[in-house]
Order: C-alpha cells, then structure tokens, then sequence
C-alpha cells in the first residue's frame, strides 16, 4: 500500500491505516518531540498529541508536497502552541552578542547528550535554535512563529549556541584543544 | 579522529537521521482516544436506541418466558401435604382428615390440590347443608350419605383431641369475647406489628417524596450546571438553588411585569447581570443554563437575579417600581440597540453610575455577546464531556453505592400464591422500603456492571377471606408453631366445624379478615447498565437478574375487628428465586468522585413458588436512590 494510500485511509479514519502511518512516521516524529521538548517525558506526551492532531487534520493535507514534512510542521506546531499556552516565551530580550562560531571536537559526543543539553536549554531558546539551525527556518519565520521579532531570534540563536557550547567544552573537559 | 566543527553543523549532522522508536504505550494511548473519538462519533443514535430496544426487549422475552411458565401449572393450593407430613406450620388445618376419610369439611375447605372444583362444589353443598349448625350435616346431601356416617364416626376423635387442647383455647376465645380486642395477648402482639407495618407505610411515602426532591434539586441543578463553564462542586449547586429560591420570592412581581419581554430581551438582561453581580459564575450557569430550555423560565430565573444582583451592587432596582422601570428599560434597549444608547441616559436618573456604564455596554452590542454565549457553552460543553469522559475512564471504575429504595409491590395477573380459592380477592400490595449497597465496575467508558445486596421486604393483605379457629388429629404438629390452627377461607364459606365449636362453647362464628403475606429477600443483583449519557449528569439503561434469597416468610390474619394471628409459613415459596430487572438510572455528577442516583427499576419475579403459585406473577417497582462514590 502506497503513502498516498495510506493517507487516504487515515483520512477515512481507518484504525488500521492510522497505525501503519503511526509505525511509519513515530521514530522521525519522536526525534522532533525530544528535540523541542523540555524532557523524554515531555516527549512522549507531544508525541501523543501531536499525532492525534495529524489525525484530525489529516484531511487537510491536500497531497502537495511530501507528507513527512506537514505531518514534522503539524508537530512542531503543537509543541509550540503547548509551550505558548503555557506562557513560558516571556523571556528578557538581550543584547545580540557576537556572532560566534563555535569550534569544537565533535564525533565522540554521544547523542543522548546532546539531546539533553538541548532540552536543558531554556524553551524560548529551544525552540529558536531548533527552528533555524535543525529545521531550517529563517529568522523571519520563526519570529512569526513565535511572535517574536526578527532581532531577539537572533539573539536567542545566539545565546543558544553559546550556552550548548559552553556545555559541551566542559563536557570534553581538559581535553579540549587550544586550536588547531 | 577529531576535528573542528561549527556547533550548527555538528547538531545537524547528528540529528538529520536521528530517529528512534517511540515506547509502546504512546500508540495505546493513541489508539484509545482515537477509538473513543471514532465511536462517539460514528454510533448514530438509533444505534443507540437499538441497544437499549434490545436490553428491553431481552428483559420482556425473558418476563414472559417465565409469565408463561407459570401460567401453564395454575393449580391451586399451598400447604397441605407439607402440613400433613410434619411440623405445626400450615397454613390451614384440619387436612389431616382426609386420612381419616371424607371428611365433607376438610374436604371441602383444603384439599383443593387434589381436585379443585370438584370440592369447590363440594364446598357449596356442604354450605347449604351446614347452615342449621346441625352436627351431622349429613341428612340432604347425595355425597354425603357416605360422609355422614363419618363424620359422625370422626367426631369423637375430634373432641378427644380437641378436649385436651380445650382449655388453652377456649379461655383465650372466652377473653376475645369478653374483654373485647385488648384480651388477646398474640393478638395485640399482632397489632403491634400491623401498626408499625403501617407507620412504616407511611416511612416509605415520606421517603418516595424526599427522593422525588432530591431528584428535583438534582434536575434543577443540572440544568443550571450545563454551561459547563466550571467545574461545578456542590457548593455551586447548593448556591444555585438558594438563588433560584429567593429568586422565586424576590421575583414575582418582576416575573410579573417581564413575561411580556421577549427571549432576547431575558438574555440580554441575564448579561446584565452577569457583568455586574460578584457572583458571576453561577448566575452565569442560570442564564445560559435556563436559556434553551423555556421562555418563561428565562424570565423568571433572570428576573430573578437581577433581583438579587440588584440587592447586592445597586440600590436603584431594588424596589419593585424602579424594577418596572428597568424592566421596560431593558425592553426597549434589547429591541432597540441603537435607540438603547439613547435610553441608558434616562436610566442615570434612577441608577448609579456603573449600572447605567454597564447597562450601555450591553446595549452596544447585546446580540454578539448571545452569541458569545452560546459558543462559550458550546465549547465549554464540549471540553466538559471531554473532560468527563478521559476521567471517567482513566481513574474511576469502581463505584460504591448505598442505595435506599422505597418499593411498590403489585402482581400482573390476580391470582393467590396461597391458594387458589383466594385468585379473585381483592389484594392490597404494602410498599416497603429497601436498602443495601451497589457496587458496579466499569468495563468501558459506556457499560457497567452492576451488583450488590438489598434487602427486600414484599408484603400483601389478601382482602375479604374469613379464618376461625380449629382442632383435628394434626393439631399436634401445629401446636410448635401457634396456639392453634387457623383456617382461612373465602368468605362466604361458611365451613368451619359448627358442631366442635359450640360443643365446646367457643364462640360459634368466623372472623372475617383479611390474610397478611410476608416475605423478606436479599437481593443479590447482577446487572448491566449502558450509559446512553456519560456527562455531569448521565442518564443509563440498565437490564439484568436479581437473586432473592428467601429470609423471611410469614402468613397472618387480621379481622376486620382487630385481631391478629399467626397462621404460619406458606410452604411453597422457593429459598431462592429470581427477578429480570429493567430499568433506567439517572445520575448526577455534583463532586468529582461523587454521584448522586435515582434508578427506577422494574423487576419480575420468576420461580417465586416451588409449586401451586395460583398463578400468581409477582413483580415490584423499586425507585432505588443513592449517593455513590466511584474509586
């Protein structure tokens, strides 16, 4: 059974086609939960509802363009709309910093971590280096998204990307070279 | 093998394939709700309906299944042969004769599982004849040619017999005679019980009214909570009601002068109120709760909340002459909305400020707001029953329910279980009162199942039937269980042994009466209820059996003077017998945890009698109500 299939029955609400999408996309889907979300746990409850609003929608998609990404978009959208709810975007604007590129060492950090380090992050924080740097917004839209303007994105892009830094550096410790 | 790497790529690097499998249980979740969403809304209602055609139907199939059945064996009588065989406990007595022989009167009176009519005319002859308290009524009868002679070789046994136990008796029919009513010790024993039968009678209207109230609090109160805009407790719905009660008072008059306004007109005044009383929410729940169901509800709740808003913030529409003034302010400005602006300004002379500020507010825009309302009700609703049912389901599937239920006792055809000669008496049913607890558990989110232990008092007076006092040869195995032998008839028999009794000076006649059945169960329900409603307020159809377990069982007379007696156990009511119940429950979330019941139930008894029911078909009407607390 084809995608566009599979679509169709989920549109007619057919359990068995709901699951097959379900075991389709879930493993690409947890990974943009445990991304955006605050903990595993968190993710799994996105998970669970995010996919019950790709249900209920599912009728909406018309077929254009690929159906992962509405369903990614449909998900992402649900966590933001959770943490919006939830009012935890009222974060202080600060100053743009530099523009720093991080340089690290980078291949024996284990993904887990770097999960973890990404959920600590503060949400507003998550959600803009998510967006841009993972997911490919522009600034523009993110500030859309979460309405926000273009220059706090940034500078929530940025302090994101220092505070990651920071943690892995000490991560790695003493191990860290000077330069190269 | 390390390098550099700008922290942007190393993330997306690592998370472009990143996938992993998610935990099971998130597609069981999601399974289940999407389940639940898809059942909501693809059972149309007729399926609905069609389950709870079945469930009755079921019910009445099995009924009269059982209706027929005992309708096949109608043949009569009771106790006899019991009463033959062993101990003092029959109904009726001097059956022993029938040993002895043909014998007329016992004959006559008791031996009707043999041959029914053929006595019953017996009977009648033997009337005739007996008339002249003649001891040998042999003389004009062609059968008793036979029975003449013995009698006549019976009747000094009997006295033998009846001798030795003549002292007892004869001094207690000599008190009866005398001293009148009080003399009798069992007898007044027996009028105990029959005053306290009664009072009890009473105990149950009392409580079938207190039930009907409560229900009606509980109807009220649910119609009040429907807008669903917070979760209501107990407290709520308690204000609620004083509200609508002082309302009720305060607001006559104003119901008086506002019948005329239109429902806009209501709603928009309800608005009103709600903006400027402190308690908001539930006078909120009034109006919006109050404003589908009728106009003249309308107006009298939300008159009657102006009234008590009014009371609270204003001075000016307190009394009911400035309450005519606003009233037909209110008119104008709801059917008027742009000449409401102008009226407003007439409205400052009577009214403070923030009344009029206010009262402009709502003229601008009064049918939006409605709007508003509704939507809001809508969705709170919606969120509500959501919210509902994922609690129902998730935490509590246990319920305890102690349960009191005032019980009307009846029987779907005439007929006497204990005898047939008794089939055309008029019959008085006792209400009684029961009680016990329920437990259900909840399979799904629609159906439980239902059980619990009651108990079950059924009485009924068997009207105009006449009983005397006897002696025979069995008197013996009577004794362990009353003074004496009571026989009871239809009146009008006329049988008693005339020739034993004046013999011995006791009193020459029959008492007419009427006889008393008891019988106490425990009920051991098992029952099925689906939830054609699952709200605050839930309405379900439940169908299932009833175990009863005989525990009490008792047959006594009283005559129409007063006195009572023993008779003794009916012998042919089976130890354990069965109902097929029906019925519908109405509930009422007021706490989380908390629901308040109210369940007529329909239950037929089948299997009541072992045997010789006199086609008797039973059945009682429970209106079982309760608190029940869910776990």
């Amino acid at each position: 059974m084809g995608l566009e299939q599979l679509i169709k029955d989920c549109q007619e609400n057919s359990i068995k086609a709901q699951e097959q999408l379900y075991r389709l996309l879930a493993p690409k889907l947890i990974a943009v939960c445990l991304k955006y979300s605050r903990s595993r746990v968190d993710a799994e409850d996105n998970l669970q509802d995010g996919f019950l609003l790709i249900f209920k929608k599912i009728g909406q998609y018309r077929f254009e363009g690929s159906f992962e990404g509405w369903a990614k978009r449909v998900m992402v959208n649900n966590v933001l709309q959770k943490y919006r709810s939830e009012g935890i975007f009222e974060i202080v604007t600060e100053n743009m910093p530099d523009e720093a590129e991080v340089e690290l060492e980078a291949d024996d950090i284990p993904m887990d971590y770097l999960l973890a380090i990404i959920q600590q992050l503060p949400d507003r924080y998550r959600m803009v280096f998510n967006l841009y740097v993972i997911d490919g917004y522009s600034h523009k839209e993110i500030a859309a998204m979460l309405n926000i303007t273009d220059g706090t994105s940034k500078s929530n892009l940025a302090r994101a990307r220092m505070i990651l830094k920071e943690k892995i550096e000490t991560r790695q410790g003493n191990t860290i070279p000077t330069a190269k | 093998m390390s390098e550099k790497k700008n922290i942007d790529r190393l993330f997306q690097e690592k998370f472009k394939d990143f996938e992993e499998n998610p935990p099971g249980f998130i597609w069981d979740n999601i399974r289940e709700e999407l389940e639940e969403k898809k059942k909501r809304r693809v059972i149309p209602i007729w399926m609905r309906l069609s389950g709870v055609a079945a469930i009755l139907v079921m019910g009445l199939l099995t009924g009269l299944y059982f209706i027929n059945n005992d309708g096949t064996k109608s043949n009569p009588v009771v106790i006899d042969k019991n009463a033959n065989h062993q101990q003092g406990t029959p109904l009726k007595t001097l059956p022993t004769d029938k040993t002895s022989g043909n014998d007329i009167n016992s004959d006559k009176v008791y031996d009707r599982s043999d041959r029914p009519i053929v006595n019953g005319q017996m009977v009648v002859d033997a009337d005739k004849e007996s008339t002249g308290s003649n001891p040998d009524n042999a003389s004009g009868n062609k059968k008793t040619a036979t029975g003449s002679t013995k009698n006549g070789h019976n009747e000094p046994s009997v006295n033998a017999s009846y001798n030795k136990n003549a002292v007892v008796y004869n001094s207690k029919n000599n008190k009866v005679n005398t001293t009148g009513k009080t003399g009798y010790a069992s007898q007044s024993g027996n009028a105990v019980v029959n005053s306290t039968v009664k009072n009890s009678g009473v105990a149950t209207t009392s409580n079938k009214n207190t039930g009907f109230n409560t229900t009606n609090k509980q109807n009220s109160a649910v119609a009040n909570n429907q807008s669903g805009i917070a979760k209501n407790n107990a407290g709520v719905s308690g204000n609620n009601k004083t509200n609508i009660n002082k309302e009720a008072e305060k607001a006559n008059n104003a119901v008086a002068n506002n019948t005329t306004s239109s429902g806009n007109n209501t709603l928009g005044r309800a608005q009103n109120n709600n903006k400027v009383t402190p308690d908001n929410l539930t006078q909120k729940n009034n109006a919006v709760a109050n404003n589908p169901t009728a106009l003249k509800n309308n107006t009298s709740g939300n008159n009657g909340n102006t009234t008590d808003g009014n009371s609270k913030n204003n001075t000016a529409v307190a009394t009911t002459g400035t309450n005519k003034e606003g009233a037909a302010q209110n008119n104008t400005i709801m059917s008027n909305p742009v000449t409401g602006n102008v009226t407003p300004a007439t409205v400052n002379k009577d009214v403070p400020l923030t009344e009029t500020a206010i009262a402009a507010i709502d003229t601008v825009k009064p049918e939006n707001e409605l709007e508003m309302l509704l939507r809001e009700k809508e969705a709170g609703k919606k969120e509500e029953k959501d919210k509902a049912l994922a609690d129902n389901a998730k935490t509590n599937k246990w319920n305890v329910k102690p349960q009191l239920a005032p019980v009307f006792y009846n029987s779907l055809s005439q007929g006497s279980p204990i005898d047939g000669q008794f089939a055309g008496n008029a019959k008085s049913y006792e209400n009684d009162l029961s009680y016990g607890v329920g437990v259900n558990y909840a399979v799904s989110k629609r159906i439980t199942i239902r059980s619990g232990v009651n108990t079950l008092n059924l009485n009924y007076q068997t009207q105009g039937v006449e009983f005397y006092a006897s002696l025979n040869k069995s008197t013996a195995n009577v004794g362990a269980r009353t003074n004496a032998n009571i026989v009871v008839q239809n009146q009008g028999t006329n049988n008693f042994t005339p020739n034993a009794f004046s013999e011995n000076q006791l009193p020459a006649g029959t008492f007419n009466g009427s006889m008393l059945q008891k019988t106490g169960y425990v009920e051991v329900p098992v029952e099925m209820a689906y939830a054609l409603l699952d709200k605050k307020f839930g309405i379900d159809i439940i169908g299932g059996v009833s175990t009863l377990f005989l525990n009490g069982n008792n047959v006594s007379v009283v005559s129409t003077q007063g006195y009572a007696t023993n008779v003794g156990q009916a012998q042919n009511l089976n130890n354990i017998h069965f109902s097929t119940n029906v019925g519908v429950g109405f509930k009422y979330r007021f706490f989380k945890s908390f629901e308040a019941n109210f369940e007529p139930m329909f239950k037929y008894q089948v299997n009541t009698f072992s045997r010789d029911s006199g086609n008797f078909k039973p059945y009682f009407i429970g209106l079982y109500s309760g608190i029940s607390f869910s776990f």
